[in-house]
């Protein structure tokens, strides 16, 4: 099982699509995925068609009375559950300062759901809080969507110098890898164009090849209620997040 | 050989798998379009697939509770994982490759789920129907689905009941309640609302239970010997009868010796012969003479043509295992020599399957079942004086045969010393074996608990050497292979290197085996075992 999730301190850059529609595609491809929907305002529920609500609420799940399997919903996409948000979900930081181990709790959570799903993608809200050191407890794989701008790019520094100092070891002993991608690239932009194609060469390995277009289609998700595949899979934004997907499953075959 | 002492595969992964909420099947009265208006859900258009389930030969998915469904048509291509108990949903796949063999499962689902079931065995089509399917969406206010209901008009079943009679198929509803995960309580009361208001009838049975193929059972392993001899039967009888089943365990499993999806329908065909031929051999006196004359060697040749394939698919089987013997030989050293064994495999399969193919093989096949049909009634054939102990019943035959074959076991393992060749070794396995069949064949005559006793004593002497002669025929073809080797120009010192570490390996595990003959055979000639026996054939008393 590998986790996945979609973070960025920025919001309003793609975190949620990003996270429905690769969980989708993963689901497609035939493995069993979970999407955990982290942020309270609940959008991936909402894409999902589900109501925002998992009895107990955080508080349950903080305290481990009630597990992740437990709480998680089927889709209307085969292969694809989810647990969804609670808008209790905006106390989880509080809750997890008062429990032991607080960075720990995420992990723990999630790591019973190995016999049962082979993607775990968290849809994290956009801040840098408990919840976040939790989720870097837990990830193995940490997707930044980043608009490709001058200041944009600079959040990538600043959100690895974070993540690296929370670690005690450092960048080198980190568990998890990062991969940070271009989301909403407005190719009429010469901004746009010129970062998208110095960045990958600039850094191997941590910025993907693929990126997302700005594209009205994304935006219709939030209509139509379902990920971009479901209802238009041969636009440009329904490829490029196959793309995506592709160029992650070719770094990790065998979650 | 005897069946390959293979790694155990990897341990049942989906043992942690949450499968999907409990599901419902019922056989329905209503179309789809009624019960859609119904349960105020949306129906599709109806489409046709052809629906095979799969399961290894032995039925080692159904024997965990597990049904592998495979839909194939113009409009969907998918396989489904479900209990066969509460029909729960473990995965469905859509639009992928069907994998055969443990080792060819993807990651994910498949192999989590099935890499401990299948173990040694492929995944064969064991049940097969035609279906009309309609989907009825069943979804909530925001038009999200709580539930799927599926309808299932299910027509001719392809290729069924060969060597099984059962009734022509009569076209049935299915209706299939699959909830969502998360949804049960929905599906709870859908389930009550389509049984009260909707007229359909809960189903019972299974459906891989009418739709299995090739006179196949679900459950029941057609390389089993299953075999219930009455005390007081007549021993010719008996005989005929055992010989029959076996002859229906080979029928079972030759159909699929050319396709040979695993090695171990070569292994059940080869092992109902073997038996068959320790039948024959034991019954001078109850079969006619000329009977005999005609079908010992008749099936000994059998055997022998099946001989090397065998060999060679345990050689291929135990492959791994080579390499982990000698650590220390590098990377892709062994590889030279699985290409030879499997050029060798390819040669002896087809020539095993041009045999089979044969009409000599259909006509000793046709002349075989015309002579284990010849039994009670008007066809008996005459005696010609070859056959005093016909009559006699089969109990008391068994006892003094298994008492005979014990003895000479025992005679001819106390005769073998530390110094004494190998020779008489094997022919004591040869010795072991009969007395293992006789246990088996008449099984059913005596008590089963103090019968697995026996028998259990007797396979630890059968392992010792079976161990002892394995290697000994090993470590002689690897240096067989090696000079076979030798004479291609393109194969590396390091290769030729490799195949001898291995040789040594078996001759090391030979010495081994040998020292510890004396103890095993100690063990099982032990005053305890010999009166345990004998307490079993003065007793008698069918299955405990």
């Amino acid at each position: 099982m590998k986790v996945l999730a979609t973070y960025s301190i920025k919001g309003g850059v793609g975190k949620t699509s990003a996270a429905v529609n690769l969980a989708a595609s993963a689901a497609l491809a035939g493995w069993n995925v979970l999407v955990w929907d982290l942020d309270p305002q609940g959008a991936a529920t909402y894409l999902f068609r589900t109501k925002a609500k998992v009895k107990g609420g955080s508080r349950a799940l903080v305290s481990q009375r009630r597990s992740l399997l437990d709480a998680a919903v089927a889709t209307n996409v085969a292969n694809l559950d989810l647990v969804p948000a609670d808008f209790r979900y905006r106390h989880l930081d509080l809750q997890l300062h008062d429990t032991k181990g607080s960075t720990r709790v995420l992990a723990e959570l999630i790591q019973p759901l190995a016999g049962s799903y082979d993607w775990v993608v968290l849809d994290c809200a956009p801040s840098i809080s408990l919840v976040t050191e939790g989720v870097l407890e837990a990830v193995d794989i940490l997707l930044v969507p980043v608009i490709p701008s001058a200041l944009s790019v600079r959040t990538v520094d600043q959100l690895l110098a974070f993540v690296d100092g929370a670690h005690p070891d450092g960048a080198q002993l980190r568990r998890f890898e990062v991969v940070v991608f271009f989301s909403m690239v407005d190719g009429r932009r010469r901004l746009h164009r010129e970062v998208l194609a110095e960045q990958p060469e600039r850094h191997p390995g941590l910025v993907a090849l693929a990126s997302v277009p700005m594209a009205s289609i994304v935006e219709r998700m939030g209509v139509e209620r379902a990920p971009i595949g479901s209802f238009a899979s041969g636009t440009k934004a329904a490829l490029a997040y196959a793309q995506l997907w592709e160029e992650l499953q070719g770094r990790w075959p065998d979650p | 050989m005897g069946r390959a002492h293979t790694q155990p595969a990897d341990p049942p992964e989906g043992a942690s798998t949450k499968p999907g909420p409990v599901a419902f099947t019922f056989i329905a009265t209503a179309s789809a379009a009624k019960l859609a208006a119904r349960v105020g859900g949306r129906a599709g258009r109806p489409f046709e697939v052809e629906r095979t389930w799969l399961d290894t030969f032995d039925w080692r998915l159904w024997n965990q509770g597990l049904a592998l469904e495979v839909d194939r048509g113009p409009a969907l291509n998918s396989a489904t994982l479900r209990s066969t108990g509460d029909h729960r949903v473990h995965w469905v796949q859509r639009d992928g490759e069907v994998p055969v063999c443990a080792e060819d499962l993807p990651p994910g689902p498949w192999r989590r789920s099935l890499a401990g079931v299948l173990g040694i065995r492929a995944l064969v089509p064991v049940g097969s129907e035609q279906v009309q399917k309609t989907e009825i969406v069943c979804a909530d206010g925001e038009g999200k689905t709580v539930a799927t209901l599926m309808w299932e008009r299910v027509g001719s079943r392809p290729d069924q009941g060969q060597g099984r009679e059962r009734p022509a198929p009569r076209p049935v509803a299915r209706v299939r309640l699959i909830p969502a995960r998360g949804y049960d309580r929905t599906a709870r009361e859908l389930a009550a609302l389509l049984v009260e208001h909707a007229g359909l009838v809960p189903e019972t049975a299974h459906p891989l239970e009418q739709a299995a193929t090739h006179g196949l059972r679900p459950g029941q392993d057609p390389g089993k010997l299953r075999l219930v001899l009455a005390p007081g039967m007549r021993a010719d009888d008996a005989l005929r009868h055992m010989l029959s089943t076996l002859f229906a365990v080979m029928g079972a499993n030759e159909p699929w010796l050319a396709s040979a999806p695993d090695t171990e329908f070569l292994h059940d065909y080869r092992v109902a012969l073997r038996r068959s031929r320790s039948v024959l051999k034991q019954a001078r006196g109850i079969l006619p003479q000329e009977a005999l004359d005609e079908w010992r060697p008749a099936l000994r040749d059998l055997q022998v043509r099946t001989n090397a394939h065998r060999d060679l698919d345990v050689f291929l089987l135990e492959f791994d295992g080579y390499r982990a013997a000698v650590p220390q030989v590098g990377e892709g050293d062994l590889e030279p020599l699985r290409d030879l064994l499997l050029r060798h495999r390819r040669v002896e399969h087809a020539a095993l399957v041009s045999y089979l193919d044969s009409e000599e093989h259909r006509s000793l096949l046709a002349r075989y079942r015309a002579f284990l049909s010849s039994r009670a009634g008007q066809d008996r054939p005459v005696s010609d004086g070859s056959t005093p102990d016909e009559t006699r019943p089969v109990d008391a035959v068994a006892a003094g045969r298994i008492r005979r074959a014990h003895r000479r076991l025992l005679r001819s393992g106390a005769a073998i010393g530390d110094a004494s060749p190998a020779e008489p070794l094997h022919e004591l396995r040869i010795s072991g074996k009969e007395l293992r069949y006789l246990l088996e064949l008449y099984g059913s005559l005596y008590d089963r608990a103090v019968l697995g006793g026996v028998v259990r004593e007797l396979k630890a002497l059968q392992d010792n050497l079976g161990e002892f002669q394995d290697c000994e025929i090993h470590a002689q073809r690897l240096h067989e292979y090696a000079s076979e080797l030798r004479a291609t120009a393109d194969v590396p010192t390091s290769s030729l290197m490799a195949v001898a570490l291995v040789a040594q390996v078996f001759i090391d595990r030979q010495a081994q085996a040998r020292a510890a003959f004396a103890g095993r055979f100690t063990a099982f000639a032990s005053r305890h075992n010999v009166r345990l026996l004998d307490r079993m054939l003065t007793k008698g008393g069918g299955p405990g």
